[in-house]
């Protein structure tokens, strides 16, 4: 499975969502179940998935689905592949 | 940072008090769906809350827990110059509720009393706030720190970030002034810039008047103002940084490494919260003890009951040396180290007697 793919399936366990709802709109601001709880699962299963440790500043700043993607671009995940 | 340090306070005793039920998270299913509660337990890792009964008061968990303290340590009631409450859920606007507990303690006149109103770093406060006056009292005095809440009065059952993690529960520590005592050291920050992150906006004189019903918040929650409300993600950004670079700092300038401490006895926000703190200072998460699987995050009651979780059975005579930290509402973060008696902390009790 690509990273990309990877990423996709955390996403649509946590939301509950279908892939093609995951885009630049995919964000805090447009998705009900976006609290605190769902944004800490979130980073929680994507340290898991791709076993990396995301600094706090990063966690508050896991907004959005893009947001995402730059993030752990930084923690040397290739999304590319 | 704030610091202060003393070397003629003795922890003397501490005693917690549950309610005799727990509420499983899992009960919630009904009201929140499988899949929320799946979520929930694995990042807070809150499987079950200690619940006091509706008419069961934070008072009466601190005078059942004082109860139990005086009577198995057989402590002299006539030396105790101190009842220092705190709480977030008192039995009454006025007068403290420190007076009740004198009341119902049996305790004689000759005594301080007042409640403080904290949450999370409470603990921390109350011992420091005791140990500071007990500097002009005679040999021998003791005082008496009761920490106990109830938050679930005060919670919107549908907020799924907050009826599912908070649990009740009181203490008793017991301090005496000796001569000569391991030292014990504090430190503590406070930033009123977020007293909004944690908040029960009605109930008290700012905000009379407003609407007992409660109406959608843009999260889609039922609450009203008489409701504690909590930014989620605010107050966790605080948790894992703001916290640990208290306790980093503190360590620095008491020259200590985390390997100086058999044990840290943290308020227990959430299990993510905890893995964090563990992350960034370095810290064993064995050294990290968890009660919150078993009773939720506990106020300013989860540190005593962390000590009594796993020290409560010993009857080791050792004095571990224990990191505390709590953190919560203010905000108010503060963190403290002492060698804590294996001996004196007790056995946790249950009860859900009340007191008129």
């Amino acid at each position: 499975m690509s990273n990309i793919d990877r990423l996709n399936k955390v996403f649509i366990e946590v939301f509950e969502v279908e892939k093609n709802k995951l885009g630049s709109d995919f964000s805090i601001d447009n998705v009900d179940n976006w609290d605190s709880i769902t944004q800490l699962s979130l980073v929680s299963d994507i340290e898991d998935e791709f076993d990396i440790m995301i600094d706090s500043d990063d966690i508050l700043d896991f907004k959005s689905y893009d947001a995402a993607k730059i993030i752990i671009a930084k923690y040397e995940v290739n999304l590319e592949d | 940072m704030r610091t202060s340090h003393y070397d003629n306070i003795k922890i003397a005793g501490l005693s917690v008090c549950l309610p005799e039920q727990t509420r499983e998270v899992d009960s919630y299913v009904k009201v929140f769906g499988k899949e929320n509660i799946a979520k929930f337990k694995k990042m807070t890792g809150v499987n079950s809350v200690s619940r006091a009964l509706p008419e069961q008061t934070a008072s009466d968990l601190g005078i059942e827990a004082s109860k139990n303290l005086l009577e198995k340590l057989d402590v002299d009631k006539s030396k105790i110059k101190i009842v220092v409450f705190v709480s977030q859920k008192p039995n009454f606007r006025l007068p403290s509720s420190a007076y009740f507990i004198h009341n119902h303690l049996d305790l004689n006149s000759d005594c301080v009393c007042f409640d403080i109103n904290l949450a999370c770093s409470g603990f921390i406060y109350g011992l420091n706030t005791v140990a500071g006056m007990l500097q002009s009292y005679d040999i021998e005095s003791k005082a008496l720190l009761v920490t106990a809440d109830t938050s679930i009065k005060s919670l919107a059952p549908n907020d799924r970030t907050m009826s599912m993690l908070f649990g009740d529960s009181g203490s008793a520590c017991l301090l005496s002034k000796t001569n000569e005592a391991p030292e014990i050291n504090f430190a503590f920050k406070s930033d009123g810039y977020r007293f909004k992150s944690i908040i029960t906006p009605a109930g008290a004189y700012r905000n009379m008047g407003k609407p007992q019903e409660r109406v959608k918040w843009s999260d889609d929650i039922l609450r009203s103002d008489y409701d504690t409300h909590m930014k989620g993600m605010e107050v966790f950004g605080f948790s894992i940084s703001d916290v640990p670079a208290l306790a980093k700092e503190f360590l620095q300038y008491l020259d200590k490494t985390p390997e100086d401490y058999e044990l840290f006895a943290l308020h227990q926000a959430n299990k993510y919260i905890l893995k964090q703190f563990s992350r960034k200072m370095n810290v064993p998460i064995s050294k990290i003890h968890l009660v919150l699987d078993r009773y939720g995050n506990n106020s300013s009651n989860s540190i005593p009951l962390v000590l009594a979780d796993i020290y409560g059975e010993s009857q080791n005579d050792d004095n571990p040396s224990v990191f505390m930290s709590g953190f919560g509402a203010g905000l108010s973060w503060a963190c403290a180290e002492a060698l804590i008696n294996k001996k004196i902390i007790l056995k946790i009790v249950k009860s859900n007697k009340t007191y008129e």
